[in-house]
C-alpha cells in the first residue's frame, strides 16, 4: 500500500483550481438537491389534527421558525384546530377533578405532568385525600405560580402544592414555552416574575386564552406588539428561533436552526446550572426561591397548607434541592424532593420519556400524603 | 476551546484574518497568543505548564547541545515563566477578565497560592542556575547525559503527578491490603489538564533529539514556544517532532492554493466523522457500557459502537488538527490510516495513532533494543513499549490491560511471522486477516471501554456465554450516524483500493465527489443535533 501523498509538485495548480470550484458547484448542486428531496420525501402534514406524522418528517421539521409551527397548527376554530393549542391556558383555567373520596381532605397540585400523575397516584393511593390537579403540559413554575394566583377554588383545598423541576428551572424566567421549549410549537403562556425590594412583580402575558391567542396572532399589528413584550421580558426569546420566513422551506435552515436552538437550550442551562449545583445568584435560582416565598405567604395567610414538591430529572443530583433548602428552612415550608426518596442518576427509576415510574409516583404520593398528614396535625393544634 | 463548537469556528475566523495580513514574525506572535488562549479556554491555570514545560526544553536543548545560554536566552524565557507563574498561579484570573468586563465579583484577585509563587520562584531559579553552573563544569558526554536526564525527569515528574499520583496511591494501598497491611488512600484532589500526556511528549522528543544529535536546537525561545503551543494539535494529537515542525515555525511560510483546498476538506471532512458518526454512536456505546448484566447482543452492539465512534472521534480531531494547520501553511504528519483494514497487529499500530506508535517506537522500543536480539527479547520489548503505551492513554488498569493484550498481540504475530517481511495477499486471505485481525481489535476495544476490571471480566463471560442473546438492551445510534457510516465505508473501500492514497478522489468525476460531499456536509448538520461530546482522546 502507498502512503497517502502529500506534495503536488507536479499537479497542475490552474487545473486544481478550475477541478476545485467545478466540485463546490457540484456540491451546491446536490445539496440544494437534497434540500428539495428531503421536503418532498419527508414532508410533513399540514392537517392540525394530524397527530402522528412519520418520525423523519418530524425529524427533518424541528428546526421550522415558532411562527412557522403556530402558523400550521392553529385554527381559529377549535374543533379544527390542534389539541396542543388548547392547553394551559390561564383563562379558562382548566382543573381536574376527580372522583370524590368521602370524608377526603382537597388537595390541589400545580404544575406540568409530573404534578398530574402525582396527583393521580395520590388519589390511587388509600389515604384520606382527594386530589386535584392544576397543570400545564411542560409547565414551569412561574405559569404553576400564576395558576395557584388565578385559580378561583383554591380555598376549597386544605393544601396547595406546588411542583419545581430541575430540567425547567431556568425557564421559569419566561412567559411561553414557545420562547424555550423549540422542539414543540405550546402557544399557551405564563406570567413573569421579576425580583424587586418588596418581593415580586407580576407581569401578566398579552394574552391570556386561546381566543386571545387565535385573534393576536391573526391580526398582525397586535402580534407584533405581542412580540415586542415577549422579547422584552423573555430572555429566551430569539428573533432567529421564532419568527418565519421564506428560509423555514429549506431542510438545510431548519438543521442550523435547530442545531442553534440546541446550543441556547444547553447554554441557558450551564448558566443556572454548573456541575455541583444551581448557582444561588444566578436569576432562575433566585426567581425560584422568591415564588416559593410568596407562595407560602399567601397559601397560609388564606389557611392553605403549602407544600413544594422539588422533582429532581433524570440525571440530575439533588442540586435543586440544596438550591431551595435555607430559604424552605428558613420559612419553614414543607417540602417533598424526589432526590431524597428516588435516585436521579439510576435510569430504571425513570420511563423512557422521562416521567417516575408508576412505583416511584406511587412512592412519591405516600410521602406527600406523610407530609401533608403533619402539616395538617400541626395546623390542627395551632388553632 | 472544542473544534464542533461556534467559539472555535469564530476563534479560527479571527485568528485567520489577522494571519493573512501579518508578516512572519508577526504571524508566529498570533500563533502563540492564539495556542494559549485555546488552551486556556479550559483551566488558565494549567496554562502555566504549558509554560514551564516549555521553558525547561528550550534551556535543555541549548544546554545539551552547547553548554552555555547567552544572556538573552536566560533572562527571557525566566522572564516569561515568572510572569507566567504570577498571574497564572497567584492571580484569579477568572476574576480579573470579570472585571476587565465588568462583572467581577469583589472576589480577592490574589490566590492564596501567591505567597508560595513569591517564595517559589526565586528558589527555582536559584536551582537552576546552580544546575546550570554545575552542569557548564562537566564534560560533555556527561554535560548531554545529565542535562536529557533532568529534561526528561522534570517533564515526566510533572506528568507523573497530575496524571498518574492517586492511581498508584490506590494500587499501592490494594497491594498492601492484600499483603494484610491495614492501609488507607488519602487522594490529593487532582485535576488532569488536557492534553498534558501530547505536549509533555511532544517537547521531551526536542531534547531527546538533540541528546542524539539528530537535531539542532533553537535560539529563538518563541519560535520554540510556537511550536510546543501551536494550537490545532496542542491538546489531541498529532505528537509532532520537531524535526517537522519547528523548522516550519522558524521559516517564513507560503500558503499554496492547494494546502486550502484540502486543509478546507479535512476540516469537513473530521467534522463529519465527529458530529455526525462519533457523538451520534456515543450513545449506543455509553449505554451499552452502563448496563449491569448486559447480553452478548449489548456487549457487542456497544462495543462495534465504541470501535466505530474512537475512530470518528480520534481520526475527526486529527483530521481538523491537519486541516487548520494546512490553512496556516503548516503540514502536520498523518495520524491515521484506515486502521480498520489491517490484517495483522503490526499492520495496525502503523496505521493507529501514528504519531504515538511512531513515538514508542522511537523513544522507547529502539533503544530498548528493538529487535536487535533474540526473538524472546523483541517480545519483552513489544510487551514493555505497549504495556507503557498503553498506561500512557490513562491512570487505569484497564489501559493497562489494553496495552498488554496489544503486546501480546504484536509477540504472538511476530513469533508466527518470525522475521519474514510482509506478504503480498490474495483478495481473499486479505479479507480473511481483516476480518479476523478486526475481532481481535474490537475485545482491545472492550478493555480500553470498560468502566472496571469487573465489567471487563463480567463482559468477556458474556461474550463466551452468549448470555441473553442477541437482545440489545442499549439505544439506537443517530440517523446521522448510520448514514455517515455507510458513507465512511463506502469512501474508505474506495481509498482502500486505489492502494491508499488519500486523494484517491481525484480520479473520480466531480459530480460524484460533489455527491459525496454534499452528503457529507448535510449529515453533518444533521448531526449538529447530537449530543456534542467532548474529544475522548482530550482525558489523556
Amino acid at each position: 500500500m502507498s502512503p497517502p501523498s502529500s506534495s503536488i509538485s507536479s499537479f497542475d495548480e490552474r487545473a486544481a483550481r478550475r477541478r476545485g470550484w467545478v466540485t463546490i458547484a457540484w456540491v451546491a448542486l446536490w445539496l440544494a438537491i437534497l434540500d428539495v428531496g428531503v421536503n418532498v420525501a419527508f414532508a410533513y402534514p399540514n392537517d392540525p389534527k394530524n397527530l402522528h406524522p412519520s418520525k423523519l418528517a418530524l425529524y427533518f421539521d424541528y428546526g421550522r421558525s415558532m411562527e412557522g409551527r403556530l402558523r400550521r397548527i392553529t385554527r381559529s376554530h377549535r374543533e379544527f384546530t390542534a389539541p396542543i393549542t388548547l392547553a394551559g391556558w390561564y383563562d379558562p383555567l382548566v382543573a381536574v377533578e376527580r372522583p370524590a373520596k368521602p370524608g377526603a381532605t382537597e388537595v390541589t397540585i400545580y404544575g406540568m405532568s409530573h404534578a398530574v400523575r402525582l396527583a393521580d397516584a395520590l388519589q390511587a393511593t388509600p389515604t384520606k385525600f382527594q386530589a386535584r390537579s392544576v397543570g400545564a403540559p411542560g409547565a414551569t413554575t412561574n405559569w404553576s405560580y400564576g395558576a395557584f394566583l388565578r385559580d378561583p377554588d383554591r380555598r376549597h383545598s386544605k393544601v396547595a402544592v406546588l411542583a419545581i423541576m430541575s430540567s425547567t428551572l431556568p425557564m421559569i424566567l419566561s412567559p411561553s414555552p414557545m420562547d424555550w421549549n423549540t422542539s414543540f410549537a405550546m402557544p399557551y403562556t405564563a406570567d413573569r416574575f421579576i425580583e424587586t425590594a418588596g418581593g415580586l412583580r407580576q407581569i401578566k402575558p398579552p394574552y391570556e386564552s386561546f381566543p386571545e391567542y387565535v385573534s393576536t396572532f391573526n391580526d398582525p399589528p397586535a402580534w407584533t406588539q405581542a412580540l415586542e413584550q415577549f422579547a422584552r421580558t423573555d430572555p429566551f426569546y430569539d428573533s432567529f428561533l421564532f419568527r418565519a420566513s421564506w428560509l423555514d422551506n429549506s431542510t438545510l435552515v431548519r438543521l442550523i436552526r435547530r442545531a442553534w436552538a440546541q446550543r441556547r437550550d444547553r447554554e441557558w442551562r450551564n448558566r443556572a446550572l454548573t456541575a455541583q449545583s444551581h448557582d444561588r445568584k444566578s436569576e432562575p435560582v433566585r426567581i425560584a426561591n422568591a415564588i416559593v416565598i410568596d407562595f407560602a405567604r399567601r397559601a397560609r395567610a388564606e389557611g392553605i397548607v403549602p407544600v413544594i414538591y422539588i422533582i429532581d430529572s433524570f440525571g440530575y443530583g439533588d442540586q435543586l434541592t440544596r438550591a431551595l433548602c435555607s430559604t424552605l428552612a428558613r420559612e419553614q415550608i414543607p417540602y417533598v424532593s424526589t432526590s431524597q426518596h428516588i435516585d436521579p442518576k439510576t435510569p430504571t427509576n425513570y420511563l423512557p420519556d422521562g416521567h417516575f415510574t408508576d412505583a416511584n409516583d406511587r412512592k412519591l404520593a405516600a410521602t406527600l400524603a406523610q407530609v401533608m398528614d403533619r402539616e395538617l396535625a400541626k395546623t390542627a393544634i395551632g388553632r | 476551546m472544542l473544534f464542533n463548537s461556534l467559539d472555535f469556528l469564530v476563534f479560527l475566523a479571527i485568528v485567520y484574518a489577522f494571519y493573512r495580513v501579518l508578516p512572519f514574525r508577526g504571524q508566529n506572535w498570533l500563533l502563540l497568543v492564539a495556542g494559549y488562549v485555546f488552551y486556556g479556554w479550559w483551566d488558565w491555570r494549567f496554562l502555566f505548564l504549558l509554560i514551564f514545560s516549555t521553558t525547561i526544553d528550550f534551556w535543555s536543548g541549548l544546554v545539551l547541545d552547547r553548554g552555555r545560554l547567552t544572556r538573552h536566552q536566560v533572562i527571557v524565557p525566566g522572564l516569561f515563566l515568572t510572569g507566567a507563574a504570577l498571574l497564572l498561579l497567584g492571580c484569579n484570573m477568572s476574576e480579573l477578565l470579570g472585571r476587565l468586563r465588568g462583572d467581577g465579583t469583589e472576589a480577592p484577585l490574589l490566590t492564596p497560592m501567591m505567597q508560595y509563587v513569591l517564595i517559589g520562584i526565586p528558589v527555582f531559579l536559584a536551582g537552576l542556575t546552580l544546575a546550570y553552573r554545575v552542569l557548564a563544569t562537566l564534560p560533555e558526554e556527561r554535560r548531554r547525559k545529565t542535562c536529557v536526564g533532568i529534561s526528561v525527569t522534570l517533564q515526566l515528574v510533572v506528568l507523573g503527578f497530575f496524571k498518574y499520583f492517586n492511581f498508584f496511591i490506590d494500587s499501592l494501598v490494594a497491594s498492601l491490603n492484600a499483603a494484610g497491611f491495614a492501609a488507607q488512600a488519602s487522594h490529593f484532589s487532582i485535576v488532569l489538564p488536557v492534553g498534558i500526556s501530547f505536549y509533555t511528549f511532544q517537547s521531551m522528543s526536542y531534547a531527546i533529539d538533540i541528546y542524539r544529535r539528530e537535531l539542532k536546537p533553537t535560539d529563538r525561545f518563541f519560535d520554540f514556544a510556537v511550536f510546543v503551543g501551536f494550537f490545532p494539535q496542542l491538546v489531541a494529537g498529532p505528537i509532532e517532532r520537531a524535526r517537522n515542525l519547528l523548522p516550519q515555525m522558524s521559516q517564513p511560510r507560503q500558503i499554496t492554493g492547494d494546502q486550502i483546498r484540502r486543509g478546507c476538506f479535512l476540516i469537513m471532512f473530521g467534522m463529519f466523522k465527529k458530529v455526525a458518526i462519533a457523538d451520534g454512536m456515543a450513545m449506543v456505546a455509553d449505554q451499552a457500557y452502563a448496563v449491569p448484566d448486559a447480553t452478548w447482543g449489548t456487549v457487542v452492539a456497544g462495543t462495534l459502537a465504541f470501535a466505530v465512534q474512537i475512530y470518528c472521534d480520534f481520526s475527526g480531531y486529527s483530521d481538523i488538527a491537519r486541516g487548520v494547520a494546512k490553512l496556516f501553511g503548516i503540514e502536520l504528519m498523518y495520524n491515521f490510516n484506515q486502521p480498520y483494514f489491517a490484517g495483522s497487529p503490526r499492520d495496525f499500530w502503523q496505521r493507529w495513532h501514528i504519531s504515538l506508535s511512531t513515538w514508542l517506537s522511537d523513544y522507547l522500543y529502539k533503544p530498548l533494543g528493538g529487535n536487535r536480539g533474540s526473538l524472546a527479547f523483541t517480545c519483552r520489548n513489544l510487551m514493555l513499549t505497549m504495556l507503557l503505551g498503553g498506561l500512557w492513554h490513562g491512570a487505569a488498569w484497564n489501559y493497562v490491560l489494553w496495552g498488554l493484550y496489544h503486546g501480546t498481540a504484536l509477540s504472538v504475530h511476530r513469533v508466527i511471522v518470525n522475521g519474514r517481511g510482509p506478504a503480498r495477499d490474495r483478495p481473499a486471505l486479505a479479507i480473511l486477516k481483516i476480518t479476523g485481525f478486526g475481532i481481535i481489535t474490537l475485545y482491545g476495544w472492550l478493555l480500553f471501554r470498560a468502566r472496571s476490571f469487573d465489567q471487563v471480566v463480567n463482559y468477556t463471560a458474556t461474550l463466551f456465554s452468549g448470555r441473553g442473546g442477541l437482545e440489545i438492551d442499549a439505544g439506537r445510534p443517530a440517523i446521522s450516524a448510520v448514514a455517515g457510516l455507510l458513507l465512511l465505508i463506502t469512501w474508505e473501500i474506495a481509498q482502500y483500493r486505489s492502494g491508499g492514497d488519500a486523494r484517491f478522489y481525484r480520479q473520480i468525476h466531480p459530480t460524484i465527489v460533489g455527491l459525496a460531499i454534499a452528503f457529507m456536509l448535510f449529515l453533518t448538520l444533521m448531526g449538529t443535533s447530537n449530543e456534542p461530546a467532548q474529544f475522548i482522546y482530550f482525558q489523556f
